[in-house]
């Protein structure tokens, strides 16, 4: 019963094939029972130097469960001539590099259009002066993204090294595009700002829903200790605005929709309330994605819904 | 109750394919007028009958694309197989054409690529709704099927090209006319300037999706009719 150490065994001969075609690559050897699955990805490494263990997927089965890179092969059942998987997940970036293009392209750009330069308004850029809410927009808009680029520097554990490079290109169209779509109208010379009791109403509101996805970032920080794989059931701590826990399984997203909704009823613009929608909706997948992850894992996982309090 | 354990359809499975088959039906007659009209006044008149083709036959083409939305709820209710994405796509290109260009624009129902687009669609339909009305009572007819899937090869690009014509031709019109455009100030701050979809349509959306368009097309012939049938007459 348990495990028990058996004595450190050679595996003379691991036999690699490739996920995708289901066909024999190459043959590694010199590996040990006691040698991880990053050992194995380092060994096909050292055979196509492109494909560095980031780049690897590590399966038993050809459409198998991904293995980790901690795994034992002597805990696998792996022994010699036994059979892997890898299959090369393309070209990789670092998550860090993908976060700044992501957040430092919006904040750049946006700061740009506030200028008013004539690529977007030609000679009328200058035609009327620039109204308070506009000022007040751009100082949220580069907060925000300051914010998150700070966040991704000090705060963010990631637990996957890198992703496909061509998300980068996908995801910095939307957050490009969505940038110059919104901060065209919020700048625009004939831009009509609402009142000012809306205006700072909605201004509190946005701070307030920058404090809060800021708290559940720090939150779930502590929940996990560095280096340590273990998941836990996150909670309210001793700041309110973690109170949110109680009612959704990702509250860091319940608040980040409620900066966007307050960006666009401070600015009244249409495209803003697009992009809190866009937004939404991207967030409410990987809500309802974390959520059911969450009831898996945990039997006794509390009563709550995944992004919006009673209602998703 | 008996029938339905002795594998009888049920009285709502029946009715469904009755429904689908009308559909169909009302849609193949639809269009089959469209072409019988259309090729009348062309043996009559010629070239010279395309100016006329719009008045001649646009209500019945208006009636038919919009009962063609009702595909978009097929689809999502399961009536028939199929993506809904696909029907969205399909229904949606076809209705901005033909509801905003089109019908949103006088100046363009007088122009001979009408004709050409009107029989374009109607040569597609009326291929694509036998194919379906047979599908409904589970019978293939392998003539049938295989124009199916054969004649969207020329139909499609044409159809694209022709498109693309009616778009083109219409931008100026737009810019003109102001029609589906916002303009700002406004209580919203939101700004609309058609022409220009249009122009980045055409710029930058027109080859990669009739790439797309041909290419799924493609796949599906294949898995349908086994690859490069003409190849087994050849080899």
């Amino acid at each position: 019963p348990g495990t028990h150490w058996r004595e450190v065994m050679e595996i003379e001969k691991l036999d690699i094939y490739n996920a995708k075609s289901g066909k024999f690559v190459t043959s590694l050897y010199g590996l040990k029972s006691t040698s991880t699955i990053l050992d194995v990805k380092k060994s096909v490494q050292q055979q196509k130097t492109v494909l560095h263990p980031g780049r690897q997927e590590v399966r038993l089965e050809q459409k198998g469960k991904s293995l980790q890179d901690s795994d034992v092969l002597q805990k696998l059942g792996i022994r010699s001539d036994s059979k892997l998987y890898v299959k090369d997940l393309g070209p990789q970036i670092g998550w860090k590099t993908v976060f700044f293009a992501e957040y430092a392209g919006p904040m750049l750009l946006y700061l740009w259009i506030y200028q008013r330069p004539w690529l977007f308004y030609g000679d009328k850029g200058h035609s009327s002066p620039i109204s308070l809410c506009t000022h007040i927009a751009a100082g949220c808009w580069t907060f925000h993204y300051a914010k998150r680029l700070l966040e991704t520097q000090f705060v963010h554990r990631f637990s996957h090294g890198t992703m496909p490079l061509f998300n980068l290109f996908k995801n910095c169209t939307y957050y490009w595009g969505f940038t110059a779509y919104v901060a065209y109208h919020v700048n625009h010379p004939l831009f009509t700002p609402p009142s000012n009791l809306q205006l700072y109403a909605a201004l509190a509101a946005f701070l307030l829903c920058e404090f809060g996805n800021f708290s559940i970032h720090m939150a779930l920080r502590n929940l996990r200790p560095p280096g340590s794989k273990e998941r836990k059931i996150p909670y309210p701590d001793s700041n309110p605005m973690t109170q949110l826990f109680n009612a959704v399984s990702c509250p860091n997203y319940t608040y980040e929709f409620g900066s966007w909704v307050a960006f666009t009823v401070m600015t009244q613009c249409l495209p803003a309330g697009m992009f809190a929608l866009a937004g939404f909706y991207q967030m409410a997948v990987w809500a309802l994605g974390k959520h059911r992850s969450y009831k898996k894992d945990f039997k006794n996982y509390p009563q709550r819904k995944a992004i919006l309090p009673f209602l998703l | 109750m008996q029938a339905e354990e002795l594998g009888w359809p049920t009285k709502r499975e029946s009715l469904k394919k009755v429904y689908l088959f009308l559909y169909n039906l009302w849609q193949f007659v639809g269009f089959i007028y469209v072409i019988s009209v259309m090729s009348t006044r062309y043996l009559r008149d010629g070239p010279e009958s395309m100016e006329g083709t719009y008045e001649a036959v646009g209500w019945m083409m208006h009636l038919c694309l919009m009962t063609q939305f009702l595909e978009v709820l097929h689809s999502l209710t399961g009536y028939t197989k199929g993506s809904v994405f696909e029907a969205i796509v399909q229904v949606g290109g076809r209705g901005i054409i033909f509801f905003c260009l089109i019908e949103g624009e006088e100046r363009m129902q007088t122009k001979p690529v009408i004709f050409y687009l009107f029989l374009v669609w109607s040569l597609i339909e009326l291929v694509r709704y036998p194919y379906y009305l047979l599908r409904v009572y589970d019978v293939e007819l392998s003539f049938i099927t295989w124009l199916r899937y054969t004649i969207w090869i020329p139909l499609y690009p044409l159809g694209f090209i022709f498109e693309g014509v009616v778009i083109l031709r219409d931008i100026p019109y737009f810019d003109e006319t102001g029609k589906y455009s916002v303009a700002l100030p406004n209580k919203w701050n939101f700004a609309f300037h058609f022409p220009t979809l249009l122009r980045c349509y055409l710029l930058f959306f027109f080859f990669p999706a009739m790439y797309k368009m041909m290419n799924h097309m493609y796949h599906q012939r294949i898995k349908k009719l086994g690859p490069t049938s003409w190849k087994k007459k050849f080899a």
